[in-house]
């Protein structure tokens, strides 16, 4: 049911401390999006699970179609599992193109639109594949390098978010940072 | 709000901040939304406070959502700390959240709750600012359908609201909007500032501190993110006037208190009838009395 259990101590995945604090990272991240921010440290999950116990439960769906959670986890969270197609929230491995059509709201209700959560390999400024970003939140531009992330994302994420305000939000997340990318951010470069 | 609140038994069995886990993290979820759609009124269950709606609730589960052990609060009412309101609401999360420190200073704060002002001292990038919101939409006046508002809002169509403006202009000259004015944020959705002067329009536009609205009654969660476009509705030919303070001699009114002729002045009715003006912001009037005082001191 994903209740946290204040007896845990804050290094605990499960813990409200350590959850206030990862969302504290989490609206940063949205706020000045392409600047990483790291996740509070924890001993029981890595990267994508952080999030996922951050903002799920069973109020909302969750797709995780390459299996990145651990089963004893998606229990824990006890969210309502659902087709790729219509989940709230979906994890999926960066690494690989995806191969999905996200839910992307309607002009009434936009923030149906799913937030996605990309396991990539790391977000620690490597120019491998430096993005320049704009858009609300930033400052001119933003500079973003990391590895892992299929160029197939870049050019999907485009086409979903081609008619504002409908379109998906991304959360990039290696084990222990995290970097958010709204609809609202425009993105150049990259591999391409 | 009862300014005597304590917290019944049960409720002390409450965790940090009040509100249970899975409330937080529903506006959690939804400040992401909001932060990610800006200036768009996001949906969210507005919980039961123990205090009635209109008390600032909104802002309150804002603040409640977010605050942990590492923040400091400040919670000011038409930019005063020391208001009944404020002062009751500041006890509430010293309260509800142990480990928090709260404080007067704008500059120290890592969170503000706030009603009716932006502070005068520009924001920084690590502060946030939670505003009270009363009424979120600004379309109700021209469109009473939300159905319809939620259509024209996701179509950016102002059309109407800028025709309402219109007739405002034609009859008194100019725009006569005290508070609320509407602005819109990222070029298309338009706000609600919440009951701010049109002195404090100008600082949502680029601000380097996120601000998120809190309307608990409507239950709507809507954001400015940093570094993002706030511009008032307006006419190619009518710019945008910010309060001005001038005197019938055309000279800029100062605080009577700190002497400050940049600041947001509330006019007092003193007792013998006569008129007094002085800084709405006692944070930032205390700064300015601060300054001059050890000014006269070294000369
Ligand atoms: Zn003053």
């Amino acid at each position: 049911m994903n209740n946290p259990n204040t007896a845990l101590q804050p290094d605990s995945v499960w813990s409200p401390l350590f959850q206030q604090r990862a969302f504290r990272a989490l609206m940063t991240a949205f706020s000045f999006p392409g600047r990483r921010q790291p996740l509070p440290p924890c001993v029981d999950a890595k990267g994508p699970a952080c999030i996922a116990a951050v903002l799920c439960d069973n109020e909302v769906t969750l797709a995780d179609p390459d299996h990145l959670i651990q089963p004893d986890d998606i229990r824990r969270l006890g969210i309502g599992e659902a087709s790729v197609e219509n989940a709230g929230f979906i994890i999926a491995d960066g690494s690989r193109a995806p191969s999905f059509e996200p839910a992307l709201g309607s002009l009434a209700e936009p923030e149906q639109g799913a937030t996605l959560i990309i396991r990539v390999a790391s977000l620690d400024g490597t120019t491998a594949f430096p993005l320049t970003l704009r858009g609300p939140g930033i400052e001119g531009t933003q500079s973003l390098g990391l590895r892992g992330l299929h160029d197939g994302w870049l050019a999907e994420r485009a086409r979903w978010n081609r008619n504002f305000p409908m379109g998906v939000d991304l959360i990039l997340v290696d084990d222990t940072q995290v970097v958010a990318l709204p609809r609202t951010t425009q993105i150049s470069g990259g591999g391409n | 709000m009862n300014p005597n609140y304590q917290l019944t038994d049960s409720q002390d069995s409450y965790g940090f901040g009040f509100l249970d886990e899975f409330a937080k993290r529903e506006i959690r979820r939804v400040i992401l939304k909001a932060i990610s759609i800006p200036g768009y009124q996001t949906p969210y269950a507005s919980r039961e406070m123990p205090m009635g709606r209109g008390f600032g609730t909104g802002g309150l589960q804002l603040t409640l959502s977010m605050i942990g052990p590492e923040d400091t609060l400040k919670v000011i009412d038409q930019g005063s700390d020391d208001s009944v309101n404020a002062v009751n609401l500041r006890k509430f999360a010293e309260l509800t959240c142990p480990d928090v420190s709260t404080t007067e200073s704008t500059t120290e704060a890592t969170l503000i709750q706030t009603r009716h002002r932006v502070p005068e001292i520009a924001l920084r990038e690590d502060q946030v600012l939670n505003l009270q919101v009363p009424y979120p939409d600004p379309l109700v006046i021209v469109e009473p359908s939300e159905a319809k508002r939620k259509i024209m809002h996701g179509e950016g169509d102002y059309a109407r609201l800028l025709t309402k403006l219109y007739e405002d202009l034609v009859k008194f000259d100019e725009i006569t909007i005290s508070h609320r004015y509407p602005t819109r944020i990222n070029g298309h959705y338009v706000i609600d500032p919440s009951p701010i002067p049109r002195y404090d329009v100008p600082k949502l536009h680029q601000s380097q501190a996120l601000l998120l609205f809190g309307a608990g009654r409507e239950k709507k969660i809507y954001a400015v993110p940093p570094y993002t476009n706030a511009e008032p509705l307006v006419f190619d030919d009518v710019p945008f006037r910010t309060e001005n303070f001038y005197n019938a001699d055309g000279k800029r009114r100062a605080c009577n208190r700190c002497g400050s002729t940049n600041s947001f002045l509330d006019e007092l009715n003193l007792e013998d009838g006569s008129k007094a003006w002085q800084c709405s912001d006692t944070d930032f009037c205390n700064r300015q009395l601060a300054r001059t005082d050890a000014g006269e001191v070294t000369q």
